[in-house]
């Protein structure tokens, strides 16, 4: 579904990634490894628009994206979340959801100011979709309230749910679980698989090794902006080359992010 | 006293459609928009000099709103991924410039020497109780803009407006073109300064290139911040706040016998102190931005 | 053309477009008197930018009231040397001092308060600060145009370049308070703490440096600077209260065009800009001229390039 091939980047100085290439299969979820700076936040950030690579390609069911904004690459059906939620504080829960619904004719000012009758049809209809998946995630009681008054964990919740309520299939989530409580983790585990169940391809960026072994099928490991290992949780986590990357450094933080 | 009251009201309510406009685009979107004045200009010669060229006055509105689309269009263009400051500067700079083609170009407009005598629509119909017809008909519009307005701002539309403001890249990864939304914005508010400019003209009549010179911006965004950026009725507030010591300023000059000029520069004085003053104490304005609470009897169109 | 009137020669080379075959003689004249405008246009400028630079390095905001404290320097020199009598020298230092520890009070008066609002905020108050002073100014002075008394200068010529002793002064005041501030950045403490404050805030607090403290004193300096460059102004032209406004755009666009956060950058952009306004409006090319009434449109078409192709500038620091 998702061919990313020889993916280089750089800033400034600094190689970020180099002859990055992976593929994610339709149907799967794939996770996307390493320690911290290994480049998969860049990684992300190339594949859905953010920034422009120097060299290589993507491509999106065949179709090249490599050169499009990131606000048609998600209207072509693949969306991504931030590995440090961007949330409107004064907008309301719901209000966060409503917003993720795609192509809506509420959308055109032209459309809101002649009634057009689509607009509050889709109101309707978005507003009962947005209630479902928020029962789900289990934020429904916090509906109304603003998204500043949410504790971090409900936040990246939220987040997850934003990527449910567009018409995407192919979701990138970056670190869905960073900075959350054991308990939550578990939950956002549980949801993911569910979400995978019901179709959906996903491809996560994760350095808890916990979340990638029980949550995806395969696993692509970086480091220093290259692609080190690749297979399934339990080869990658018993390949050395893992190891050392991330043990290589600080022996302390490198076992921490192994938990 | 009447009359006076009369004026008051149709100045607030003028000063109020141009401040909604701002709030349009600073308040909801967070565009920091400092050419308002030029947007105001621009619907005050268009309609004004199609009036007089025989043009019925609402088409001479509607065209004047049709420029004002163009004219924030070329701002939006090179800026739309600036940051607020040089945001700022390039609008001050485009409406500076504007201004100063105006000035300068005698054969488009009379240069420095404006336009005088433009005629009201409907004068002959209401002699006397003119200016009372035009307050109904300023209030009236003022009506119909800010409910359009606030429709607006509960839709869809609305929605991914005030997500730009704090997270632009989420609002990218969720599909929505930045730029186009961002220029919209612009364009919907230049209409409504362009219109709030036409009803400025033909009240008051006469027109020149120093009527809107950025003190007018500046003037505006006061109105916005102390009033309460982000809440219409807040900055309804604001311009009467504002416009009323504008104008009780004036009735200063009369009873303490200040010159004008002094009393001017006082006026600009408690301006920019009063800015001053709400930016550090209360930055949200006298009414902050409320929440939108979204349910099946209130869905977009509903209110 | 040799035998024209001085009037219509010179001074002001922009007034006039170059002559399709000069002889050899008019273009030296030409060309210094050309550098000679453009130095003195980019002193001017440069001041009022560098202020602009200091308060956007180290407090991070674009602040439209340094050229308002321009205009204070100014009218403060001119109560000084044409309302009190003291000579002009002193009384410009006195009007400089003063405007600087104006600069600290609104620190603490305004800013403080602000240290942990958006740049945005900041910038909203400056302009209110700005309104509020120039609106003081012409209270306490009138909306008349004023002047330092100094009288009708008689020009001299340099180098085939006519000019009056005030300009040759601008230059060299401006170029000695650009050494002055060189030297003070590299060789005294302070210097050092206000470049450590810029690079690294965090860093600089971290080694003991009192950054309050610093940016009390870059106030003190940013303002004192603008007092420098309105007096400048004041002394070629004219003091009236909208005099630091009419040149917002030309200052800011000299900082955004050499580089935001880097005061040198003020420098280097106050002489391209100037540069590009003498030469772009004397050329005359083909018959097509820009018009010398659109000068100040010329910041807006400058800025407008620079943010479109190189938005750091020529000297600044790309953002990531």
């Amino acid at each position: 579904m998702l061919e990313i091939n020889d993916i280089h980047k750089a800033f400034g100085g600094l190689q970020a990634l180099s002859a990055v290439s992976l593929s994610v299969k339709e149907g799967s979820i794939t996770g996307l490894i390493g320690p911290n700076g290994s480049g998969k936040t860049t990684l992300f950030n190339v594949i859905t628009g953010f920034y422009e690579q120097d060299r290589g390609t993507v491509e999106l069911r065949g179709n090249s994206i490599g050169d499009l904004p990131p606000h048609s690459i998600a209207n072509r059906g693949m969306v991504r979340s931030f590995q440090i939620p961007q949330v409107p504080r004064d907008m309301t829960v719901m209000e966060n959801m409503l917003v993720a619904g795609q192509r809506l004719t509420g959308e055109n000012p032209l459309a809101v100011l002649l009634r057009w009758p689509a607009v509050r049809r889709q109101g309707k209809q978005q507003i009962e979709r947005a209630e479902a998946l928020l029962d789900r995630v289990g934020l429904l009681d916090q509906r109304d309230e603003v998204t500043g008054s949410l504790s971090g964990g409900q936040v990246k919740l939220l987040a997850i749910a934003q990527t449910l309520m567009t018409d995407a299939d192919l979701l990138l989530l970056d670190e869905p679980t960073a900075g959350v409580d054991l308990a939550l983790t578990d939950q956002i585990m549980e949801l993911l698989k569910d979400i995978h169940a019901e179709g959906k391809t996903m491809m996560i960026v994760e350095h808890k090794m916990r979340v990638i072994s029980g949550v995806c099928e395969y696993v692509y490991v970086l480091d220093a902006g290259k692609v080190i290992a690749s297979g399934e949780p339990t080869a990658v986590q018993n390949d050395p080359h893992v190891i050392e990357a991330y043990l290589g450094g600080d022996a302390a933080s490198g076992s921490r992010e192994w938990e | 006293m009447l009359a006076f009251l009369i004026h008051f009201l149709v100045m607030t309510g003028i000063f109020a459609i141009v401040a909604l406009s701002l709030n349009f685009q600073v308040g909801l979107t967070g565009l920091s928009n400092f050419g308002q004045a030029a947007f105001m200009l621009i619907g005050a010669y268009t309609s004004a000099m199609m009036y007089m060229a025989g043009v019925p006055f609402v088409f001479g509105v509607l065209a004047g709103m049709v420029v004002s689309s163009i004219f924030a269009l070329i701002i939006a263009l090179p800026s739309h991924n600036l940051r607020a400051d040089y945001w700022a500067i390039v609008s001050i700079a485009a409406a500076e410039s504007l201004r100063l083609f105006v000035n300068n170009e005698k054969w488009l407009a009379e240069g420095p020497f404006g336009i005088r005598g433009i005629p009201r629509p409907l004068s002959s119909l209401f002699g006397d109780s003119y200016t009372l017809f035009y307050l109904v008909f300023v209030v009236v519009c003022l009506a119909a803009v800010y409910f359009a307005l606030e429709r607006l701002n509960r839709s869809p539309f609305g929605r991914v407006l005030r997500g730009l403001r704090e997270a632009e890249d989420l609002m990218e990864a969720l599909g929505k073109d930045v730029f186009r939304f961002k220029a919209l914005a612009m364009i919907v508010g230049g209409l409504v300064a362009a219109l709030g400019g036409s009803l400025y003209a033909h009240y008051i009549t006469f027109i020149s290139p120093e009527t809107f010179a950025p003190d007018v911006t500046f003037l505006i965004w006061t109105m916005m911040i102390v009033g309460g950026s982000g809440n219409a009725k807040g900055v309804l507030l604001g311009a009467l706040v504002i416009t009323l010591l504008n104008t009780s300023t004036r009735l200063l000059k009369d009873y303490l016998y200040l010159p004008s000029s002094l009393v001017a520069a006082l006026r600009t004085l408690s301006i920019g102190v009063l800015t001053i003053g709400f930016v550090v104490a209360r930055p949200q304005g006298i009414l902050p931005e409320r929440r939108h609470v979204v349910s099946y009897g209130k869905e977009e169109g509903g209110s | 053309m040799g035998s024209a009137l001085l009037g219509a020669r010179c001074p002001v080379v922009y007034l006039i477009p170059l002559q399709p075959a000069p002889d050899l003689e008019e273009v030296d004249v030409q060309i210094t008197q050309l550098i000679f405008n453009i130095l003195t246009r980019a002193s001017e400028l440069a001041l009022i930018g560098i202020s602009l630079t200091l308060v956007y390095d180290l407090l991070d905001f674009a602040s439209f009231a340094q050229n308002s404290f321009a205009t204070l320097g100014a009218y403060l020199a001119l109560l000084f040397s044409v309302g009190l009598g003291m000579p002009l020298i002193l009384a410009a230092v006195l009007a400089v001092i003063i405007t600087g520890i104006l600069g600290m009070l609104t620190d603490r008066a305004i800013f403080q308060w602000l240290r942990e609002s958006s740049a945005f905020i900041r910038m909203v108050a400056s302009i209110g600060l700005a309104q509020g002073i120039r609106s003081m100014v012409q209270v306490f002075w009138g909306g008349q145009i004023k002047d330092y008394g100094l009288g009708v200068q008689e020009p001299l010529t340099i180098l085939g370049a006519t000019v009056t002793p005030i300009r040759i002064l601008i230059v060299v005041v401006a170029g000695v308070a650009m050494l002055g501030f060189h030297l003070f950045l590299h060789r005294t403490n302070l210097g050092r703490s206000i470049r450590a404050t810029s690079d690294n805030r965090e860093l600089a607090e971290a080694t003991g440096i009192d950054t309050e403290r610093v940016v009390l004193y870059v106030w003190f300096l940013a303002c004192a600077f603008a007092a420098i460059g309105g007096i400048l102004i004041g002394l070629e032209t004219q003091l009236r209260p909208s005099m630091g406004q009419v040149i917002l755009l030309a200052t800011f666009c000299v900082v955004i065009l050499g580089g935001i956060g880097n005061v040198y950058g003020a420098m280097v952009g106050s002489l391209i800009f100037a540069a590009a306004e003498n030469i772009g409006i004397a050329i005359n090319i083909g018959g097509f001229q820009f018009p010398v009434r659109y000068k100040p449109a010329l910041a807006f078409i400058v800025l407008i390039l620079t943010l479109l192709i190189r938005p750091s500038g020529v000297l600044g620091r790309k953002e990531s």
